[in-house]
């Protein structure tokens, strides 16, 4: 059999993200939509509000003004009001480390996205990077103050492994994202009155 | 709240939890002792501890608060150690009692509401499926072209089974077959055997599991992808709804039918297959029809008597001698020899009726003792002799000793004792006996009834003299 990419991972990634955090809200009996996509970002968000008919203008107004980024995989999670962004950064590597994390922290702060995920084909971390996450849990929730408006960024980082033979996401146990569950909690109280 | 972690620790703690007095920690028994064995298999041994590791550590610490260890001697177990009210309190909510063996009683009525979609079923089973789904060589079905997932679950826990077949079929996911603990299913022949209580099995072919697709730990999956490489064509689940069934033989009326830990809808009841036992539990994807049909004529598939009973001649004795109704009979002692049995089954005779001082074979089987089951008794009185057992079974093929037996001696022969009424007579050779019971369609017809308010519980009462005569 051929070996395969990274690439080839990202459809069954996505799916099962999108499949689990749309349970949860289901079970939390939470009304928030969740819109994946693999790809570029901004052409992305436009090919989700073109295709879900979505007019939220919080959304608009933020696909339109986000530059151009090019993403693994992207969710775009709403409650019809306003909207979250989630970021997943695939690797398919024997073991992840600071420069794949650090990779994911600047996606999420180009575009102010609140949470990324981090997530390894059929691999893990690297001891420094096990190291790094035990001891310094700043390094996984991440406070940013705008410049422009005086408002405060969050970004929650998690790190993961995807097992390509079991189809399943197993959880590092290290960062803030601790697993997806977790991630559905937060977001679900993101969007509580 | 339930999500998609929860479902699936709560589906490894309905496979395997076990609650003891300890407030501070819990096991999740796994039933790995062969498939998992160190020494036997370190390799298995260190992918089910990387598991435990990578699988279940993880979100018992995020969903929990608990840490988690393993222990693999006496027996594979995941130890969970902290503060278990959270879990507890989530298990109660659920209507699941947190008790020594929890899959014993489970009922998971209250918690597959709280699975709003297929995920959230998916990961409870996934869970249900790493703790009690067996995957050892012994799962096939008669070959290794059809591998088998086993969901193992001791004790009476019948509405735990079903509703568990249930739920998998809701994901569209059809169980192969379900082998109920029930001294019918587990004992048709020996009305006298006690080691019935061998647990429920729900049998799901893999490739109905693999298509609906979850599990958790890696091994399992290996496990699986393993034996159904094995396989030479892919197996099409069928809605038991549409099962054909089929019935080879009689089932005794077994001395225990009546067990107390039996639920309600099974205790007191015979059954003739495992799918009558589904109707009589209401699930709704028995094959009524079909059953109605072959209920219609139950009294050709039931016998108030054992249909062999195998043992030695003390013990065999003893069985009569307990028995008003086999002790008041007047035995005959008949000589016959193995090969006018064989010939006449060859001739296409099913059964013998002995009649004072002489016997005659019928084509029928309507009333009479069935040869076929006198030569199981004739070869077990014969391998007792030749030292070919295995416990009570024939050692090798039942029909190759035989024709080894009367190549030996043409004329061998055994003592068969009848009695005067058709109750069970004994093939002996005065060390080893075996009893037969007869065929009596007729009689036992009357002797047929179902519970008014469960049709698919059929009771027999107690044969007696006055029906045989």
């Amino acid at each position: 059999m051929a070996k395969r990419n990274e690439v080839s991972y990202y459809p069954e990634i996505m799916d099962f993200i999108k499949n689990q955090i749309e349970s949860n809200f289901k079970a939390s009996k939470n009304p928030l939509k969740v819109y994946c996509k693999t790809g570029e970002l901004k052409k992305g968000l436009a090919e989700i509000i073109s295709e879900n008919g979505i007019t939220t203008p919080s959304i608009v107004s933020f696909a339109n003004s986000t530059p151009p980024l090019s993403l693994d995989i992207f969710a775009l999670i709403t409650d019809g009001i306003d909207y979250e962004l989630l970021i997943v950064e695939v690797k398919l590597l024997e073991n992840v480390g600071l420069a794949q994390l650090s990779q994911l922290i600047g996606y999420c702060i180009v575009s102010n996205a609140q949470y990324g995920l981090l997530i390894n084909v059929n691999g893990g971390e690297s001891p420094r990077l096990v190291d790094l996450l035990s001891n310094e849990p700043d390094v996984t929730y991440i406070r940013r103050m705008l410049a422009y408006g005086s408002r405060l960024v969050e970004h929650n980082l998690g790190v993961m492994e995807w097992d390509s033979d079991v189809q399943n996401l197993y959880y590092s146990g290290y960062g803030r994202i601790q697993s997806i569950s977790k991630l559905c909690e937060m977001l679900a109280a993101k969007f509580t009155p | 709240m339930m999500n998609t972690d929860k479902a699936y620790i709560i589906g490894l703690v309905v496979g395997g939890g076990s609650f003891g007095s300890a407030r501070d920690s819990f096991s999740i028994k796994l039933p790995y002792k062969q498939w998992g064995d160190v020494s036997k298999n370190p390799g298995r041994a260190g992918e089910i501890a990387n598991d435990i590791v990578r699988a279940v550590s993880p979100v018992m610490k995020s969903e929990y608060g608990l840490t988690v260890t393993f222990e693999t001697k006496p027996e594979w177990r995941i130890v969970c150690l902290g503060d278990l009210t959270a879990i507890i309190t989530d298990l109660k909510s659920y209507g699941i009692n947190p008790s020594v063996e929890i899959r014993k009683n489970a009922d998971i009525s209250k918690l597959v509401p709280a699975l709003v979609d297929d995920n959230l079923k998916r990961r409870f089973v996934a869970g249900v499926a790493d703790t009690i789904g067996s995957m050892a060589p012994s799962q096939r079905r008669f070959s290794d072209d059809v591998s088998i997932i086993s969901f193992e679950i001791n004790g009476f826990a019948f509405k735990f089974v079903s509703q568990l077949c249930n739920l998998l079929y809701s994901l569209g996911c059809l169980p192969d077959q379900i082998l109920w603990q029930q001294p019918n299913m587990q004992s048709g022949n020996d009305a006298y055997y006690t080691q019935w209580k061998k647990g429920n099995k729900l049998r799901v072919t893999l490739d109905a599991f693999s298509k609906f697709g979850v599990l958790g730990f890696k091994s399992k999956a290996v496990a699986s992808k393993e034996n159904r490489a094995k396989q030479s064509k892919t197996n099409i689940a069928e809605r038991c709804e549409n099962k054909t069934i089929t019935l080879n033989g009689v089932t005794a009326v077994h001395i225990d039918e009546n067990h107390r830990e039996l639920p309600d809808e099974i205790r007191g009841g015979h059954f003739i297959h495992h799918k009558q036992i589904c109707a009589a539990l209401g699930c709704p994807h028995a094959p009524y029809s079909q059953l109605d049909r072959l209920l219609a004529y139950a009294e050709r598939y039931i016998s108030p008597f054992t249909v062999l009973h195998k043992g030695e001649a003390t013990e065999v004795s003893s069985i009569i001698l307990a028995d008003p109704l086999l002790r008041a009979r007047t035995y005959t002692k008949y000589n016959m020899t193995v090969a006018e049995i064989v010939r006449a089954i060859e001739n296409g005779k099913e059964t013998v009726i002995f009649n004072g001082s002489s016997y005659s074979f019928s084509e029928g089987r309507k009333r009479g003792y069935p040869l076929n089951i006198m030569i199981d008794a004739i070869a077990f009185v014969i391998a007792s002799k030749t030292g070919k057992l295995n416990g009570k079974r024939v050692r090798g093929s039942r029909d190759e000793l035989i024709a080894d037996a009367l190549k030996n001696n043409p004329s061998e022969s055994v003592i068969v004792e009848a009695p005067e009424l058709l109750t069970p007579l004994i093939v002996t050779d005065n060390k080893a006996s075996a009893m037969v019971g007869p065929l009596n369609e007729t009689v036992y017809k009357k002797l047929i009834s179902f519970e008014p308010a469960n049709k698919y519980k059929m009771k027999i009462r107690p044969i007696t003299e006055a029906d045989l005569r």
